[in-house]
């Protein structure tokens, strides 16, 4: 009897230690791994670098180089035929697609709520995370068209959010940027410093980067809206413009492992640190070699025999005998280096984009004068910005350079257009858009052709919309599924 | 552990092998039962310890005095006692004892059940069967064996991982493995694969821990009815495993076991031997394949090798074959096990040691079992079992792509003029530094030496039961229980290796734990008018808890040293997660005169994993049985007959944290082709919201299941017939569900989707001689099972739901009326079928995202054959699975590559691929014509066909036929081992996996699946390491 009385004494005990009260479940389910609120500043250093790991990487960067032709993938003898065919990766689709709604736009949406409702406001933080918002969708929509914008990152009210179009979402952007700038109180302390990889709090740069922003996506607008031209008028001489590199929008990368500028760390890690992969493609590599361009020793390696050889689009590259390479790749060791930063918005682009205006006469009077001195004012900045010393490009720009002053308009226009792409050459994703505000079809700069082995039907003008999208969105425009790469965007004339 | 156990077991045989010095005589005899001598029968001197069992003819000596007792018995037999007179033979035969004739069967919670009375089909499969073929993990000897229940080989890797599913998929998302228990102690049977498909190791399951050698039999639970009493852990079954233990009343006994194994890949591709690497025919050092010049073109030539040298070229026709070792598996395990009259004990030591096929690949595993019993009174007994498992391995194979480490593509798709020979003494130069293979590829001998994957594993598993009776017909258990491991895992890239130049190292720490506890009562009671009620009321509480470390250590300074204080950079993350459930259970059985019986669970759940409105929930459960063949006088055709009926429901709870929202420190962002880069970076900070929107409305998941079946045995038990029908429905599934990624996250986790499960199950044993005297006996048995899986409903507005994703859009999915598929890019095709062909490259164009096909097979079967004649045994298995897709991704590496044989067809040809071009007419409509466009060449051909972003020309019939194993043995006669101290010598020869009998796979076994073993189960293979055959030696002592 003692033992049962024992026995049953450490069970009573057991069902009464092993309880299962509502509340210390419910405790036991505190995630001891996250935090329950956060500061804007480290949702901010999130999303840009999300935003950055997009615009460098293997899902935009390279395939929209291939297929804009910014440079070549060599055939089999390089990269292999895909993207230059206009093969896309559903999975790139994708990639971008979730890249800026969820690792960049969700998170900005949600630092601009945090900032807004904190106490005091931080107009200053919410500012900034507002003009990264608006570049990073400006993107997205010159990627994909029309877009969810005003019901998205609302997850709670709209399940589904509409697709709006692309006409809208820009003059939305260009409202969201005038909010930002108007919020922001140069000075206020409130601010995100430290964690702000761009700019390091420095908020009169960021009002420059605002006004600039909306210079350029102005400039995308204006040829399908005309009435964009008085505004860009009223912008174009701003002195809130970035005129200087110095004030360039652009985020930093290290030459350090898993720091690096991932269009340097794909060499790294599959290629021994060379580049079997990208060449110099012939139509963008003309422009320059016609032009005696002094980028083209930084942007391209040589071969052995010391010289540069660019690949036609979708055409293998060149091999001696021994299988060496005799194209020219995009050079890892001056262009895409570990350390090299990945540029947003830089002084080269708005002073050649100012050029344009001048010379197309957008909102001001037309002015060739004008129009070749801010052209060369803007190739001299990206000649610097590329390593040029600054003596070689004074003399580069007022020698080599042709004076578009003495040229016809159009001629001067086309001249700026082929700047626009050499300046581009590292930078796709802004090529592509502004390859494809050139001109009207057929006549935009350069004059691309279909790449051999594409399908038949036009050139590369849109990313498609990826299929987890439109099958989990209600609202996702009828036929969305049907739209190909070269179907024309809103702006896209 | 280590040091304690030998100290236990000595005390163990200090106890148990007593000597009697009393006046004794030896008493020898004969035990038989009707159909001759009986083996393994106890024979006890009554009221002592002393003991002793027949050997295989039936014979015993046992040293007695005259006035003693002895006690014969055997399991299922009546005993009898014979005093000992004065003659020194007594023989004697046993009776089968009616009560006992029931085969016992043991069931959820460890509970013994009749067979006779059982409601729903349980597969039993004992230790014979798992250890004749033996293997490292239970799991794999259990294939073929059980219907319902399909094993597949992860991969070839030494101590890799095996997928068990029983009656198909039913879980869209999380596992759909079942629940391992082991002596009524739920474990875990986690797989980890940090890094996935990008350089991820087939890292083993925890199942996979316990030895062949221990394990009694092994039960398993297929349908919700049979494992309802473990709720949510056991929705897709259980396999319940019942050590061996020690008899009470005996002597010591003494098992050696001993395994040699010789392993070979059992498939390896067919290659071309003609062509050399390079691209349209020109030779280039830095390419691996086969697109360069024809061997025989350049006899006269010197091209650069890998190493600089100028060498003219041959092909190495075996040289991926002579890249693979002999691998070497040799098992050995010593038990020891008795009792006296209120003890019993076993313990157990198995060595498992295999060198993999791989060079430099090894896995290495000491099992250390004790199990012991003690009645402290007649009514309070306790009994503990203790296991303690470390394993080591090094040189895991990493799989995948985008990791410098992965190496089994480039070794199975090696240039056919390259041979391992020379990458192996070539593989560093004179300063040590590395000759990789091309300019982008590592020398995988610099791979196989200097970056080995390791995994040390410490584990416990340990349980104690107290049983206590009250009174005759009530009694009070405690099962508590606890498995703890911790996992250390070592991914290494030396100093020099290509992609990581300056070295790294990542470090892995697991820890997970489960502790259980089980407090039951119980009563039975025998009515004398033929009732008989058994009861239990019992409560249980589940805990498991979660740890995880990750450092990575950048930048060596002293190459070869894997400390952190050496790394220039250090990466870290944590992640740990707890786990509580609460249940209160009832089970109750009636019986009703040995032939109607009825089996009634109940349980109600708390869960600390779902909101406080939906964490209590119940689930019900009955079955029952009729035993027709009682109102059948005549049995000579059928001697027994059941129908059976069951219906149950499970309910399963949400993994920790998916109800509330929280923001995540982030270590890094993403970026394309696994090049995404740590944060903090240059002094930024990033934390960010999670991608997956929590839902605080979550409801626990419900599985419901029907099954109907009978069992037969006829002609006086020549053929037993097993059928079974089962239906089962899982709902309101805990997926996370696509949402719009434009709302900022990438799903939601909530209640949707219901997946049906119906099939059949037949299980056949014949054995023709059972009823003769013959020295020859057949047994022949058949397990098949036929299961149709099908998504009955998503949510509204979706049409499907990713299970699983590969590369360039191979992905698992489903979709509402079908069953679980693959998915990928498909060649386009005209409404005719006629394949859409480029006009300007002569290639087929593709569309992405269509489905390809099921992942799972149309049925499984296994035929397992028998035969003994006196002392020799032989026994086959073979095992046949029927439909289903598979992805190769070896196949489209041969064939993008120009290796594989099929590649030499028309190259250096004009080759016009068969199909169409498409025309878009002035009016917008589309016409076909037939292609004449040539392809540029089979280069550009294949790579198109068969390139892995071309998921259709990489899909094959899943089916195949195996010969599973072989086993012959041989009995060593007992008068053979007299004097000897040996009671039991036997020798057998073993295989396993010996033989594809036919397939429809190219190149590669189609056993695989790459993704792991908790997904869906699908076939997907990619670079994995190829699957082994066996053979070897076994020899088995018993003193």
């Amino acid at each position: 009897m003692r033992i049962k009385n024992i026995i049953l004494y450490i069970s009573s005990l057991c069902l009464t230690l092993s309880s299962c009260d509502s509340d210390e479940l419910l405790k036991v389910n505190e995630n001891p791994n996250v935090a329950t609120s956060i500061d804007p500043d480290y949702l901010l250093g999130y999303a840009a670098y999300a935003w950055t790991g997009v615009r460098t990487g293997g899902d935009l960067y390279l395939p929209v180089g291939w297929a804009n032709q910014a440079f070549s993938t060599g055939g089999n003898a390089g990269w292999g035929y895909a993207e230059d065919r206009y093969d896309i990766s559903p999975f790139s689709t994708g990639n971008t697609w979730s890249g800026y709604f969820v690792s960049v736009g969700n998170n900005l949406n949600i630092a601009i709520e945090q900032a807004e409702s904190a106490e005091p406001k931080n107009n200053n933080g919410a500012a900034q995370c507002k003009l990264v918002l608006a570049n990073t969708m400006f993107e997205n929509t010159m990627i994909f068209g029309d877009i969810p914008f005003r019901q998205a990152w609302k997850a709670d009210e709209f399940t589904s959010p509409v697709f709006d179009p692309q006409e809208q979402i820009l003059n939305d952007l260009l409202t969201m940027i005038d909010e930002a700038i108007a919020q922001i109180d140069i000075t206020s302390v409130l601010k995100i410093s430290n964690n702000d990889p761009y700019y390091k709090g420095d908020m009169e740069k960021w009002i420059k980067f605002g006004t600039s922003l909306k210079l350029k996506i102005l400039m995308t607008m204006v040829d399908k809206d005309p009435s964009k031209a008085s505004d860009i008028g009223a912008l174009v001489n701003s002195s809130e413009l970035i005129t200087l590199s110095a004030d360039n929008f652009e985020i930093d990368y290290y030459d350090e492992t898993n720091s690096e500028n991932p269009k340097f760390k794909i060499f790294k890690n599959y290629a021994g640190g060379e580049n079997p992969w990208v060449f110099a493609n012939t139509i963008g590599f003309t422009f320059m070699e016609d032009r005696n361009d002094p980028r083209i020793s930084i942007y391209f390696d040589a071969n052995d025999n010391g010289d540069y050889l660019p690949v036609d689009t979708a055409t293998e590259a060149a091999l001696d005998t021994d299988a060496n390479l005799l194209s020219s790749p995009i050079s890892v060791t001056k262009l895409w280096t570990a350390d090299a930063p990945d540029l947003i918005l830089s002084a080269s682009e708005i002073q050649l984009l100012r050029a344009e205006i001048y010379a197309r006469g957008i909102g001001v009077t037309a002015d060739l004068n004008m129009a070749n001195t801010l052209y060369k004012a803007g190739v001299k900045e990206s000649l610097v910005y590329y390593s040029v010393s600054e003596t070689d490009a004074t003399t580069y720009v007022n020698g080599d350079l042709p004076d578009i002053s003495t040229m016809s308009a159009s001629d001067a226009e086309k001249e700026i257009h082929i700047q626009q792409w050499i300046d581009f050459q590292d930078r796709t994703l802004e090529g592509w858009i502004n390859w494809r505000r050139s001109g009207p079809e057929g006549s935009e700069v350069p004059d691309l052709q279909l790449p051999p082995g594409a399908p038949a039907g036009g050139l590369f003008r849109r990313y498609t919309y990826p299929s987890d999208e439109l099958t989990s969105n209600k609202n996702a425009p009828s036929g969305a599924g049907d739209l190909k790469l070269h179907d024309n965007l809103w702006f896209d004339l | 552990m280590k040091l304690k156990t030998p100290k236990i077991l000595m005390l163990m045989i200090a106890l148990t092998t007593q000597f009697s010095f009393a006046q004794t005589k030896t008493i020898s005899g004969t035990v038989s039962d009707d159909s001759g001598p009986l083996p393994g029968a106890t024979v006890m001197i009554k009221g002592s310890s002393a003991g002793t069992l027949t050997d295989f003819d039936g014979l015993y000596n046992i040293n007695a005095k005259e006035g003693d007792i002895l006690q014969f018995s055997y399991v299922g037999m009546e005993t009898v006692e014979k005093t000992v007179g004065t003659s020194s033979i007594i023989n004697t035969t046993l009776k089968g004892n009616i009560e006992s004739l029931d085969e016992v069967v043991i069931t959820a919670l460890g509970i013994s059940k009749k067979e006779r009375g059982l409601g729903v089909s349980v597969g039993e499969v004992d230790n014979e069967s798992l250890t004749r073929a033996r293997s490292t993990s239970p799991i794999e000897a259990l294939s073929g064996k059980v219907s319902g229940l399909k094993i597949t080989q992860q991969s070839g890797t030494p101590g890799g991982s095996s997928s068990v599913i029983i009656r198909g998929a039913t879980s869209l998302s999380g596992s759909n493995q079942p629940i391992f228990v082991i002596d009524g102690m739920p474990i875990s049977n986690q797989s980890f694969n940090q890094d996935d498909i990008t350089g991820g190791v087939d890292g083993g399951n925890r199942a996979g821990d316990l030895n062949p050698d221990d394990i009694e039999s092994v039960s398993v639970l297929k349908g919700a009815s049979a494992s309802a009493l473990y709720g949510a852990r056991a929705k897709n079954g259980a396999i319940i495993i019942t050590t061996k233990k020690g008899n009470k009343n005996s002597g010591l006994k003494i098992d050696v076991n001993s395994s040699l194994r010789f392993d070979s890949p059992l498939k390896l591709p067919e290659y071309q031997n003609e062509y050399a690497q390079g691209t349209s025919g020109t030779y280039d050092k830095d390419a691996v394949n086969g697109w360069g010049p024809k061997i025989s073109d350049v006899a006269n030539q010197t091209f650069t090798d890998f190493k600089g040298d100028d060498v003219t070229l041959s092909a190495k026709p075996n040289n991926v074959k002579d890249f693979f070792n002999t691998g070497i598996t040799k098992i050995n395990s010593v038990a020891f096990s008795g009792g006296d009259t209120k003890s019993d004990y076993r313990f157990s030591y198995t060595n498992s040691n295999v060198e993999g096929i791989v060079p430099n690949s090894n896995y290495k595993k000491n099992n250390y079992t004790l199990n012991v019993g003690r009645n402290f009174t007649d009514k309070f007994t306790l009994r503990t079992n203790i296991n303690y498992i470390n394993s080591t391995s090094s040189g895991r194979t990493q799989q995948g792509s985008n990791d410098g480490n992965v190496v089994i593509d480039n070794i199975l798709g090696m240039s056919r003029t390259i041979s391992f020979d020379d990458l192996k003494n070539n593989y560093i130069n004179a300063a040590g530094d590395q000759i990789p293979l091309t300019q982008r590829s590592n020398n995988p001998y610099w791979v196989l030496n200097q970056n080995p994957f390791s995994i040390r594993l410490e584990r416990f598993i340990g349980s104690a039961t107290l049983d206590y009776k009250i009174t005759k017909n009530l009694k009070l258990v405690n099962k508590l229980g606890t498995d703890f491991f911790n996992e250390s895992r070592q991914k290494l890239y030396a100093v020099g290796s290509l992609g990581t130049l300056k070295g790294s190292f990542t470090n892995w720490d697991y820890y997970n734990q489960i502790i259980n506890n089980d407090f039951y009562l119980s009563y039975t009671k025998d009515s004398k008018d033929g009732i008989s009620i058994s009861a239990i009321l019992g409560h249980n509480l589940y805990q498991t808890k979660y740890e995880r470390t990750t450092l990575t250590g950048n930048n060596l300074t002293v190459p070869g040293l894997y400390v952190l204080g050496n790394a220039e950079t250090l990466n870290g993350t944590d992640f740990s997660s707890k786990k509580e459930l609460y249940g209160v259970y009832t089970d109750i059985n009636l019986d009703y005169k040995n032939t109607f019986f009825l089996n009634l669970t109940g349980r109600n759940d708390w869960s600390s994993t779902l909101p406080a409105d939906n964490n209590s929930y119940f689930y019900p459960s009955v079955n029952g049985a009729i035993v027709f063949s009682e109102f059948i006088e005549d049995k000579s055709i059928l001697s027994f007959g059941k129908i059976r009926a069951g219906y149950a429901e499970v309910g399963s709870d949400a993994e920790p944290y998916s109800l509330l929202f929280g923001f995540v420190p982030s270590n890094d962002y993403y970026v394309q082709f696994s090049l995404s880069n740590n944060l903090p970076q240059g002094g930024i900070i990033g934390f960010e919201a999670p991608r997956v929107l929590p839902n605080a409305e979550l409801k626990p998941q419900r599985k419901k299941e029907f099954e109907l079946g009978f069992d037969l045995k006829l002609f006086k038990n020549i053929a037993n017939i097993g059928f079974t029908y089962y239906n089962s429905n899982t709902s309101d599934q805990l997926l996370d569900i696509s949402v719009p990624e434009s709302t900022g996250f990438f799903s939601k986790t909530l209640n949707a989707g219901v997946v049906n499960n119906k099939g059949i199950e037949l299980d056949v044993n014949l054995s023709p001689l059972i009823n003769t005297n013959s020295k020859f006996q057949w047994d022949l048995g058949i397990v098949f099972n036929k299961n149709q899986q099908k998504v009955t409903s998503l949510i509204d507005g979706l049409d499907e739901f990713q299970l699983k994703s590969g590369w360039s859009g191979l992905t698992i999915k489903a979709a509402p009326g079908e069953e679980f598929g693959l998915y990928g890019t498909k060649f386009k095709t005209n409404d005719n079928g006629e394949y859409i062909i480029n006009t300007d490259t002569g290639l087929k164009e593709v569309v992405t995202n269509q489905r390809l096909g099921d992942t799972a097979p149309d049925w499984t079967m296994g035929i397992n054959n028998s035969f003994t004649y006196k002392n020799f045994g032989l026994g086959f298995l073979i095992d046949i699975k029927h439909g289903g897709t598979l992805f190769s991704g070896t196949t489209a590496n041969l064939r993008s590559s120009g290796l594989a044989k099929e590649t030499l067809a028309h190259r250096g040809e004009t080759y016009i691929d068969a199909g169409v071009n498409e025309v878009t007419n002035t009016d917008g409509s589309v016409s076909y014509v037939e292609n004449t466009t040539a392809v540029t060449n089979m280069e550009e051909y294949w790579t198109n066909q068969s390139g892995t972003s071309n998921t259709e020309g990489n899909i094959f019939d899943a089916s195949y036929v195996k010969l599973r194993e072989i086993n012959f043995f041989y009995n060593v006669p007992s008068k053979l081992l007299k004097k000897t101290g040996i009671t039991r010598l036997r020798l057998g020869v073993e295989a396993r996996n010996l033989w594809i009998i036919d397939d429809n796979v190219p190149h590669i076994d189609p056993e695989v699946n790459f993704f792991g073993t908790g997904g869906p189960g699908a076939t997907v293979e990619f670079a994995s390491v190829p699957s082994v055959k066996s053979l070897g030696f076994n020899i088995n002592l018993t003193f």
